[in-house]
């Protein structure tokens, strides 16, 4: 009998196979031009955080429906799940690389370990700018995915391979899980 | 595989609002108080036959084996009915025993991610008012009915 993991990575990477492909340097100097951009509007630093976590945030709202229409995901039974999800489809199939989870402090926080971010290919983080979050789109991109599928999470970029550390780690702590309710109810 | 008619298509959100509701058989109704009355019985339709198929399920189910509906029939028609974990409910009427449905609702689902949520005018959430996305229908709907 397979492993649920092991059916997740399959899924991921026979659902990756089907996804339209982009250049992956293309990609990479997209985002650094819209990071630079940022950065020459905003000048600080934890503003441009902020800027694309939304950005991010905006993109997960809508990459949900492309997830669970491609891969047949109805849903999933628990946090464990969701995590697994997120690492081995998510990761696999948008940015066609493979992630881990590892379970954080308590029950509802995780991290996503990866590494060979196709964000940051080329990219080197001078001095001035160690405390920009390159990645932090993903960040929302995350929340933003989570968000429609009625879990509330804080996401947070922790380690990256631009800063240095050996994988990139996005934690995620589930806030809360958000109840059916449509308008007309307090009606 | 067999002709599948579809007679109308109902997309709505998760809070109820109808995203997309398009006739393809006969004619839209003129008044446009009707067709909030319509839209609005259809989800809260939808809405309370899920929770009461659930409530009279022979064993006890955990929050996530819950019944999915998939249709009911009448002598007239056919409700399809799918709903994603994102809260998106797609309804399509057809003739009576139409089988199949579910992929033609899978499909419709690939259309709006393809050709709502990628076009970037379109805030999501709001009704769907765009060519691209009804021009696709339309020829997947005319595709099927064979």
């Amino acid at each position: 009998a397979m492993s649920l993991h092991t059916k997740m990575a399959r899924l991921g990477d026979s659902t990756f196979s089907t996804m339209e492909k982009v250049n992956s340097e293309l990609l990479a100097m997209t985002y650094g031009a819209l990071v630079t951009t940022l950065i020459k509007d905003f000048q600080d630093v934890k503003v441009v955080n902020t800027e694309l976590e939304k950005m991010g945030y905006n993109i997960g709202v809508r990459l949900i429906d492309e997830f669970l229409a491609k891969t047949g995901v109805t849903q999933c039974r628990n946090l464990k799940e969701t995590a697994h999800s997120i690492a081995k489809i998510g990761f696999k199939m948008f940015l066609g690389i493979n992630a881990e989870v590892t379970w954080g402090a308590d029950a509802r926080q995780f991290s996503i370990e990866f590494k060979g971010n196709p964000l940051i290919e080329f990219v080197e983080l001078p001095e001035k700018f160690k405390n920009l979050d390159y990645s932090n789109l993903l960040c929302g991109v995350i929340r933003g995915a989570l968000h429609m599928v009625q879990m509330v999470v804080t996401t947070e970029l922790r380690k990256s391979e631009l800063k240095g550390d050996p994988v990139s780690e996005i934690y995620v702590t589930l806030k809360q899980h958000l109840a059916e309710k449509f308008k007309g109810e307090d009606d | 595989m067999a002709p599948r008619k579809v007679d109308t298509l109902y997309i709505f959100a998760r809070d109820g609002s109808c995203l997309y509701l398009r006739k393809f058989a006969g004619e839209m109704k003129q008044d446009a108080k009707e067709v909030e009355i319509e839209k609005k019985n259809m989800f809260g339709l939808l809405f309370t036959l899920k929770t009461f198929v659930n409530s009279i399920t022979p064993r006890n189910l955990d929050e996530q084996e819950k019944e999915p509906i998939r249709y009911f029939q009448t002598a007239q028609y056919q409700l399809h009915y799918m709903e994603t974990a994102s809260g998106l409910r797609f309804a399509a009427s057809t003739p009576p025993n139409t089988r199949n449905m579910q992929v033609a609702l899978g499909r419709i689902y690939r259309l709006y991610v393809d050709y709502v949520l990628r076009n970037p005018s379109y805030r999501v959430g709001t009704v769907i008012n765009l060519a691209g996305f009804n021009q696709r229908v339309d020829a997947y709907v005319r595709e099927i009915a064979g």
